[in-house]
């Protein structure tokens, strides 16, 4: 019993992870069309602007996290005038854009603040018991800022004009710009808030996990696998599919070693795939 | 005054002249002493680079104390050590392209550096055909990157397979009531031949390891799961091996976050201040490891320099300068010893070497009981211990004796 409520814990703690950051990956894929491969590298990004405010400048850490995806956020609104519009319809210069970014992201970290691995100090301090289970305080809080996260992305994408906007580019962009929607001023929010997701996630879990210039790319790997079982375009879909990679990443390594459990995880994505090649839930938008 | 003007020009052409030519042409008079050009294998991006990468600038201070005392005689000749790095960029294919770079596009005979299994593996497959003498810095025990079938390759460190041993020394003497462990392993390929090694030499220290093997995927973004699995054997204390500090400090924090508190202990080359840096201070008691520091008392002169020039330089002393230091100090020892440049010599002279110096002192070469040919580094082992947040020093291991401050 012990064991199925420390499962069921750490379940939902892996998945509220893998959707935070899965969440702004999915956004600039459904809203701009374009695989942003340097979403992990933004991810780290996000994780060391919080860290030189909270530890190296001793500011407090929440304002650090603030500034974090404020800063980060204005990033992703460069990246999208300077670095997605110009290659928009062109997918493999957005891939190279994206790879150069990574490069240029990662290398700058390496230089700056050096390899060594590092850690943010607990947003949240305290251990929290569930029938006989520990979970710590932080996981409780990094799963509540995803949940709310998630929450409110519906929201606004269901119920505010914006959102309309990004769902009727995210169909059909040029029918969209015919009905006097500013596509590229939709696409710079989407990237915007994709990125801004981005910082949050990479600050919790920069304080949960630890930080790295390369702490991104399995994460990237898992927001990919999260969108592919989804469907593009879908943040229901995301929701379970982060439900599903993250139970798949907390039980399965309870019972057999970490290869074989990644194989089991990659086996149940292709059957998925085999079954529904859009995804689970790829014909919905949003 | 156009003569003046003339002359002026003459004169300033011939100290053109003399600034440009002549230090060049005293230069080539004085007996310039020649390089040996050794390639160090360092994974400076990628996986785990966060601590790997640190033993380059083991390397470095290795080449500068070498260099700063004369370098090295052979022959009769001066030769000063050259470090020609290449970044294995933490993939095997990354591996083996930098060992390519070196070994055919540099031409090099003697390159050094790297830590885990499959990048090794993967630039053996270059080294040993050609002949190249490769000193790693570790071996992580598995019988494919090391033994009789690699004449070439040599291990300048104490690694995985010793490492149990002096591990298992300080628990026994330190923590008399454990009798049982859990172990935590990397999953990249070398879970199968660590657990034959680990359980043989935990039951010559009356120990057993309860269960398999618990091995976590390189691609690990959370511990959870795995430490959960570790914690439910109900062992007396939990052990991690290799994997690098972001999984092994997380392992801990994770740990103490799910109330474990028992005995956690490291063995593995990562020091007690990168695991306290992720596992942060409150997670970081009841723990152990092996791991070097720069106030550690009782060093020899030359591990004194080393931690002072790290300390000047880098700002800190871990366990990986030590790593990277003993890869290229021992190899030019070797050379040394061998009065030669050619691998072929220095091989031979090499695992025919019973004392060597190290990083830590006065070492020893060994190796054939544990992986069939001579060819290891073997020298003293500091402990650090890491108690309500603070690292203290634990003790020196000897293998064969424990010293105790």
């Amino acid at each position: 019993m012990d064991l199925v409520v420390t499962a069921f814990v750490n379940g939902l703690v892996t998945s509220s992870m893998y959707i935070l950051v899965a969440l702004g990956f999915a956004l600039v894929l459904s809203i701009m069309g374009i695989f942003n491969f340097a979403h992990g590298a933004i991810y780290m990004l996000g994780g060391y602007i919080c860290y030189a405010f909270a530890v190296l400048l001793g500011f407090n850490q929440w304002l650090s996290l603030i500034l974090s995806v404020l800063i980060v956020g204005l990033f992703g609104l460069f990246l999208e005038r300077f670095c997605f519009r110009p290659f928009s319809r062109d997918v493999y210069r957005v891939i190279i854009m994206a790879i150069a970014i990574i490069l240029i992201l990662e290398t700058t970290v390496n230089i700056l603040l050096g390899g060594t691995v590092r850690s943010l100090p607990a947003f949240v301090e305290g251990i929290i018991k569930v029938r006989g289970v520990s979970i710590s305080a932080e996981r409780v809080v990094a799963f509540g800022i995803g949940a709310v996260l998630l929450f409110g992305m519906h929201i606004f994408i269901r119920k505010t004009k914006t959102g309309q906007q990004m769902l009727a580019i995210a169909q059909e962009p040029e029918g969209a710009a015919l009905q006097g929607i500013n596509v590229n001023r939709i696409s710079a929010l989407a990237c915007l808030m994709s990125c801004s997701l981005a910082a949050v996630a990479g600050s919790l879990l920069g304080a949960i996990l630890s930080l790295s210039p390369f702490m991104g790319n399995n994460m990237l790997v898992k927001a990919i696998e999260l969108v592919i079982i989804s469907g593009i375009g879908s943040i229901g879909g995301l929701f379970f599919s982060g439900l599903l990679i993250g139970y798949l990443d907390a039980v399965l390594p309870l019972f057999t070693s970490g290869g074989v459990a990644d194989t089991i995880s990659l086996c149940v994505i292709i059957c998925i795939l085999l079954i529904r090649p859009r995804g689970l839930f790829g014909y919905e938008l949003f | 005054m156009k003569k003046v003007y003339k002359i002026f020009c003459v004169a300033i052409l011939i100290c053109i002249f003399a600034f440009t030519l002549i230090p060049s042409i005293a230069a080539k008079s004085e007996a310039a002493p020649k390089t040996i050009n050794i390639g160090y294998m360092a994974t400076l991006t990628g996986f785990a680079s966060e601590v790997l990468g640190i033993s380059l600038q083991g390397a470095e201070l290795a080449r500068d104390i070498i260099n700063d005392r004369g370098g090295i005689t052979i022959n009769g000749e001066k030769y000063l050590i050259k470090l020609i790095v290449e970044d294995t960029k933490g993939s095997p294919d990354g591996s083996l392209a930098a060992a390519n770079k070196l070994v055919y596009g540099k031409k090099l005979k003697f390159v050094a550096g790297m830590f885990p299994t499959h990048f090794i593996k993967a630039a053996m497959s270059v080294t040993e055909p050609a002949g190249v003498i490769y000193n790693r810095c570790y071996s992580c025990a598995t019988k494919d990157e090391f033994g009789p079938h690699t004449p070439y390759s040599f291990v300048s460190n104490v690694s995985t397979g010793d490492l149990y041993k002096s591990i298992f020394m300080y628990l026994t003497k330190n923590y008399p009531d454990v009798k049982t462990i859990t172990y935590i392993l990397v999953d990249d390929g070398q879970i199968r031949d660590n657990d034959r090694i680990v359980r043989k030499i935990a039951k010559e220290f009356g120990l057993t390891i309860k269960g398999d093997i618990i091995g976590w995927s390189p691609a690990t973004v959370d511990w959870s799961a795995v430490v959960t699995r570790a914690i439910k054997r109900n062992a007396d204390a939990i052990m991690h091996g290799n994997g690098g500090a972001m999984a092994n400090g997380s392992i801990m924090k994770i740990a103490r976050e799910m109330g474990y508190t028992g005995l956690i202990f490291g063995c593995n080359a990562d020091g007690a201040t990168d695991i306290r840096m992720v596992a942060g201070k409150s997670a970081s008691t009841n723990y152990f490891t092996h791991g070097v520091s720069e106030s550690m008392p009782d060093m020899y002169p030359i591990t004194k320099e080393i931690s002072k020039r790290a300390m000047a330089r880098y700002k800190r002393l871990t366990g990986f300068h030590l790593y990277g230091f003993n890869s290229i100090y021992t190899m030019v020892e070797a050379i040394k010893a061998a009065q030669s440049l050619d691998p072929k010599k220095v091989k031979e002279t090499w695992e025919n070497m019973d004392t060597i110096e190290t990083g830590y002192g006065p070492g020893r070469m060994g190796g054939k009981t544990l992986y069939g040919l001579k060819h290891t580094v073997y020298h003293r082992q500091p402990i650090q211990v890491l108690d309500q947040g603070e690292i203290k020093f634990g003790a020196w291991i000897e293998l064969e004796e424990l010293y105790i401050p």
